[in-house]
């Protein structure tokens, strides 16, 4: 525990350093092996219980439709059946539902492409309103005589000023007038 | 006992009903009597509704078996520790209970707010109440926790019955976690309903300006750093308990508590450009709606039985009254916006498309789009189902691949929004600000890389992780120096005193800071190790560089379980470093078993490890054992987010007048003039 606390105290005072430290830790590369074939494949299936999980993550104690299917698929990939026609023999046993995602065919296509298709709808909607707000905002230079009285340098100083002001007393708000 | 808390929750109802009348037509007479009458009768109703919770707990720690609630989810030896968790173990319990926060919430609305607000405050108290009312209907007539047993007699008459003991707690919900999670869950949820019923009730009374944002941004923050605390408590309730070496499933009943969230995340910055600037106003009053509607949506996806889950409660008959709520609610709120539409009309003006107020919109789309994707995938089998006829199930490789690259460009925008300027950024700004975050990031990944860090998306979340906390390292020392620089003061020093200037926006940072934390620590996931093998006394197995030596393996009963315990002797380096003891646990009351997860957890990472069973062959220990990298950062990342959110929460220490005086009149002895001019200020005093 000691030295957890230990840890945890220099992971605070070199936070960037042991960020980098940590994340160039070695990867968790897996062992190439039939097992690690059967878990590849099983984090694409559900188990079929009821869980709404990952077949194999399953964590039901003595779940048997689980261990099942784990069974089914090792023996299936002792066969050295090609891992396509293996999970297609489990859609047609238990149907698409079996599928850890849905298929990007048919009518699971439309799963895919919703979400993204609303936050691309979303991006437009959103920068067809800003072009509408920014020609709402009435423009300086239609000011006469302002383009010539306040120059770009003074614009900028002025707004430098402003955003250290905000730094210091933090900006006056309509909040800050309640 | 159960009589008393049956009348309590009965009055309480009726009570409810009184507020909602009263408060009508308090609001249409204005007859102050009347309005005091209807705040009364709201204040009664939390009170009785506390009563009727006290008399819950009060059967479960007498072990009444004669409710069927309580001997549904509590025994005997159950520890009293647990009996306190069991009030919200099951259906009717939890309804109960967030009947209760939901009450608490209301009091102190109404009393913190008694005398102000008079021509908001009525319809606020209504609107509560109605709420209050939905929920007490379900506790009363529909899912009552004082259901008592009964038997008939051999001649035929019903008689009560106690059973001599109870079924007991379901063993996941045997850990000390889960009697802070739910609480803190609810509170989070249920906190939703106040900025919600101020939102309806400005609308409604046409209140003017942006004051409901002003009286409920503190409302708005506890519930969201309580949903935020809930939801990383249910994720470490997880890991720590279910024993399948992560935290995050994306199950229904997690994700309904994300999509508030998110939604409530985005109201949270949107709600600036109203106060600002005075835009947004229709969106900042639909996300609030949308907030609080997901908040019930949730509950009634978790309830209802319409989405497969893996700790969502058995179907019920409380759906369709959800149902109910929610279409209500939806056309309750749709109807007061058609009709006082012309009332958030904002002054919705643009200086530039690189402002801090394009940011905001950019977050908020981002947000929503997150949002969108999480009940998406949620409902995605229930409307496939019905399109087509079939199931398709949506699993965790949908939610991450949409979610990773939404979520790492909220990231982005997390190191970019806040550093952008109100109404127009100049380049010059964008170099000062960015230039060197994003050449340190940069480099980050550049060092990175060669070292092995080859995950596409680790690395570029390395890579924003270290921008975005560069930038705000940035803000804090570009203040400070300002401030050490007219003061004399050591930087330190200046920090702190920057960040009491103006609580919301360096508590803001700090957030954010807390949520880099998060997302170091959830892109280790693509460094995750595993292996699982059965183990005899005295055989190994190695993993991560970890070396794992089965000493012994022992049954021994306890009080309310009999535990099979692996001792499990941990080498790093050949070098002893802990011993781990997981377990399994077996309940003979409800004939369940339960999952005690050993963790050896370090900033660098954890080791989890996980008796599985035995083997059916030939009976021996199996053991499951991961090495999560990075892990530990989700949880110390939480804790900052909440750390963070109660810094914005303190009220502004702002000097007044005196800083130009103490500017003109320099030298001043470092440390003493601050403290001399310094003066307290409302909370309301600054922000960004």
């Amino acid at each position: 525990m000691a030295r957890t606390i230990k840890r945890a105290g220099q992971g605070y005072a070199v936070l960037l350093a042991v960020a980098l430290v940590l994340f160039a830790a070695p990867g968790g590369a897996q062992i190439p092996g039939q097992s690690d074939k059967a878990k590849a494949i099983g984090k694409r299936l559900m188990c079929m219980c009821g869980c709404n999980q990952i077949l194999v993550e399953c964590n039901h104690v003595g779940c048997s439709v689980s261990t099942a299917m784990l069974k089914e698929l090792d023996e299936r990939l002792a066969r050295n059946e090609p891992e396509d026609l293996l999970i297609q023999s489990f859609v047609q046993q238990y149907g698409e539902k079996v599928l850890a995602q849905p298929p990007a065919k048919n009518f699971g296509l439309v799963a895919w492409i919703m979400p993204f298709f609303i936050l691309l709808l979303g991006f437009f909607i959103m920068r067809a309103v800003l072009i509408r707000w920014r020609n709402l905002t009435p423009s300086i230079a239609g000011v006469p005589g302002a383009e010539s009285e306040i120059s770009p340098a003074m614009l900028e100083r002025a707004r430098r000023e402003m955003e250290l002001a905000d730094d210091l007393d933090g900006p006056a708000t309509k909040a800050g007038k309640d | 006992m159960d009589l008393f808390g049956s009348f309590a929750l009965l009055l309480a109802f009726a009570c409810a009903v009184y507020a909602i009348v009263a408060g009508i037509l308090a609001i249409r007479t204005r007859n102050p009597l009347l309005l005091k009458s209807a705040r009364h009768a709201g204040i009664a109703v939390c009170l009785l509704v506390m009563i009727g919770t006290i008399s819950l707990f009060y059967l479960f720690l007498t072990d009444d078996f004669s409710v069927s609630y309580v001997a549904g989810h509590s025994n005997r030896d159950l520890e009293y520790f647990f009996k306190i968790a069991a009030l919200w173990s099951g259906q009717e319990g939890s309804l109960l209970f967030w009947t209760f926060l939901l009450s608490g919430y209301t009091f102190f609305v109404l009393l913190t707010n008694r005398g102000k607000h008079p021509e908001l405050m009525p319809y606020v108290g209504v609107i509560l109440a109605s709420v209050q009312l939905f929920f007490l209907i379900l506790n009363v007539f529909v899912v009552s926790p004082f259901q008592v047993l009964g038997s008939a007699g051999v001649d035929g008459v019903m008689r009560l019955v106690a059973m001599p003991d109870g079924r007991g707690l379901n063993p996941l919900l045997q850990y000390p976690e889960m009697v802070a999670h739910p609480p803190t869950l609810y509170m989070g949820y249920v906190g939703f309903a106040v900025p919600f019923a101020f939102a309806l009730a400005a609308l409604l009374g046409r209140y003017p300006g942006e004051k409901w944002i002003h009286i409920t941004r503190k409302w708005t923050m506890i519930a969201w750093c309580f949903q935020s605390a809930g939801v990383l408590m249910g994720a470490h309730w997880a890991y720590a308990v279910l024993g399948w070496g992560g935290y995050w499933a994306w199950d229904p009943v997690e994700n309904a508590s994300l999509m508030p969230w998110l939604t409530g995340t985005a109201f949270l910055h949107s709600v600036m450009m109203q106060e600002k600037r005075g835009m947004l106003k229709v969106w900042n009053v639909w996300l609030v709606f949308s907030t609080f509607l997901l908040c019930i949506l949730g509950t009634f996806l978790t309830r209802s039985g319409i989405v497969s889950s893996v700790h969502a409660f058995a179907q019920s008959s409380i759906g369709p009254w959800f149902v109910g709520f929610i279409v209500l609610t939806l056309v309750v709120c749709l109807w007061a916006f058609f009709k006082n539409r012309d009332y958030l009309k904002s002054d919705n003006q643009l200086d530039s498309m690189v402002s801090r107020e394009s940011s905001f919109l950019f977050n908020n789309l981002i947000l929503l789009a997150a949002c969108f994707a999480v009940l998406w995938g949620t409902l995605f089998p229930v409307i496939s189902e019905w399109v087509q006829g079939t199931k398709i199930s949506v699993g965790p490789p949908f939610f991450n691949k949409v979610n990773i690259p939404i979520g790492l460009f909220l990231l982005f925008l997390t190191g970019v929004g806040p550093l952008l300027a109100w109404r127009r950024t100049s380049v010059d700004s964008l170099k000062r600000n960015f230039g060197w975050p994003l050449v340190g990031g940069l480099v980050a990944g550049a060092i990175a890389w060669p070292l092995g860090f080859k995950d596409f998306y680790a690395l570029l979340c390395l890579i924003l992780s270290v921008f975005v906390i560069l930038t705000i390292l940035g803000e804090f020392l570009r203040g400070a120096i300002v401030i050490s620089g007219r003061t004399g003061m050591n930087i330190f020093a200046a920090v702190g005193q920057l960040t009491m200037r103006n609580t919301r926006r360096y508590g803001g940072y700090v957030v954010h800071f807390g949520m880099v934390l998060i997302f170091i620590g959830i892109s280790g996931t693509a460094f995750n190790q595993e292996k699982q093998m059965e183990m005899g006394p005295g055989s190994r197995l190695d993993l991560g560089g970890y070396t794992m030596n089965l000493q012994t393996f022992t049954e021994r009963p306890e009080k309310n379980y009999t535990a099979e315990r692996a001792t499990i002797e941990v080498l790093k380096n050949g070098q002893p470093l802990i011993t781990l003891f997981p377990e399994k646990r077996f309940f003979p009351s409800n004939e369940m078993s339960g999952t005690m997860v050993a963790i050896y957890s370090t900033l660098k990472e954890d080791l989890y490890v996980v008796y599985a069973g035995r083997s059916p062959e030939n009976n021996q220990p199996i053991i499951h054992a991961y090495v999560n990298p990075l892990v530990k950062w989700i949880w110390l990342g939480g804790l900052i987010v909440v750390l963070g959110t109660g810094l914005a929460l303190v009220p502004n220490r702002l000097p007044v007048l005196a800083l130009k005086g103490v500017a003109a009149t320099a030298p001043v002895a470092a440390g003493a003039a601050p403290q001399a001019v310094m003066s307290r200020r409302g909370s309301h005093g600054s922000d960004d």
